[in-house]
């Protein structure tokens, strides 16, 4: 096997591999054009010939930029019906959407409308509402203070009542010491006359 | 321009199923229906009516750090007796979402005060509800800045008998 044999049995199977560079196919076709195969590559060699024959047309560049051009355009105009198509869908849902927030927000903001259009018949209005509110707040709230006051009164009660036991024995002690006092006491009257 | 629009997606939902609040529901319900009262009045003009000087500070102060008032009263005595504002709010979930408190009831022979607030925060409410049922159904709101001790004072600083400062409402 010489070494262009060789060669060409790798290029072969690069080849059917889709591997090959345009220069390697051209070597390939130039080698099975110009008549020296060896047996073992005869099967190829029509194979060749014809995509040889083919790369020859090389011809009508313009029916092939055309062919492009029209496959490039018509997939472009596809995609550009399907953008417009999707466009304008969400452009619509937005706009309700929009229309529909707007008119929520703008309700939101503009609850009601105004009962009044005079402000002393507001003030007057509203300072009526206010001392009723008032009102209503002082005497529940007086209600609460009423029923404090009595627990307080209570509890101070209870602490008296507390504190009147608890003194009870302090008493006690406190006449015991008071009745120490007035020995102590006696005792020094007694030995500052005695001194004397 | 795409995320524009995908925020605007996102965030358009969220604003068109943000319910009103039980108390709006109805006061909208009974707005200018038959044997019902309405009576609002905007920030705005609140703001105005409480520039006015009238030698009454308390409630100046206090009325232009209001954004509305909203009362919606029964006129109709055979409505009075069928309708209970309170249970039509505790029947729409009102009480389960806890964004007001309880701050008292008051009762009184014929009639039920309950005073309800949205706290605000540093002692202030952002927003005093008086559910008034029993022989007459009210519903009171007063929103903005509600500082409650000066809501005590507004009786104590006015001596002018409530039904004096009756004035016609223009329906």
């Amino acid at each position: 096997m010489t070494m262009e044999t060789h060669k060409i049995n790798q290029l072969l199977h690069r080849y059917f591999d889709g591997e090959t560079t345009t220069e390697e196919e051209r070597l390939l076709e130039k080698y099975f054009s110009e008549g020296e195969v060896i047996p073992e590559h005869e099967p190829y060699r029509s194979f060749f010939a014809g995509i040889a024959e083919l790369s020859d047309v090389q011809g009508n560049k313009k029916l092939e930029e055309g062919l492009m051009d029209f496959i490039l355009e018509s997939e472009h105009a596809e995609k550009k019906r399907y953008r417009w198509l999707w466009q304008t869908v969400t452009g619509i849902a937005a706009s309700i959407l929009i229309i529909f927030g707007g008119i929520l927000i703008y309700e939101q903001q503009q609850p009601f409308k105004d009962t009044f259009s005079n402000p002393e018949e507001a003030r007057a209005y509203a300072q009526k509402t206010l001392m009723y509110v008032s009102g209503k707040y002082n005497s529940g709230l007086a209600k609460l203070s009423e029923t404090g006051k009595y627990n307080k009164a209570m509890g101070q009660l209870g602490k008296v009542a507390l504190l009147g036991q608890a003194s009870k024995p302090l008493s006690k002690s406190l006449k015991a010491v008071n009745a120490g006092f007035s020995e102590v006491e006696n005792l020094n009257r007694y030995t500052n006359s005695k001194n004397e | 321009m795409k995320k524009v629009v995908l925020f605007i997606a996102m965030v358009m939902p969220l604003a068109l199923f943000a319910q009103k609040s039980p108390v709006d529901k109805l006061f909208d319900k009974y707005a200018n229906q038959k044997g019902f009262t309405t009576v609002n009045i905007s920030g705005k003009l609140l703001n105005f009516a409480g520039n006015i000087d009238t030698g009454d500070e308390t409630t100046g102060e206090m009325l232009s750090q209001l954004k509305g008032i909203r009362i919606l009263s029964v006129e109709d005595s055979v409505l009075n007796r069928q309708l209970d504002f309170y249970a039509e709010l505790e029947k729409d979930g009102f009480f389960k979402d806890n964004t007001y408190e309880v701050l008292m009831e008051v009762t009184e022979d014929d009639e039920v005060v309950r005073f309800l607030a949205r706290d605000a925060g540093e002692g202030k409410l952002s927003e005093l509800l008086l559910v008034v049922g029993g022989e007459e159904n009210a519903l009171i709101s007063i929103r903005g800045v509600i500082d409650p001790a000066n809501i005590g004072k507004i009786t104590r600083s006015l001596d002018i008998d409530i039904d004096d400062a009756d004035i016609n409402i223009k329906k």
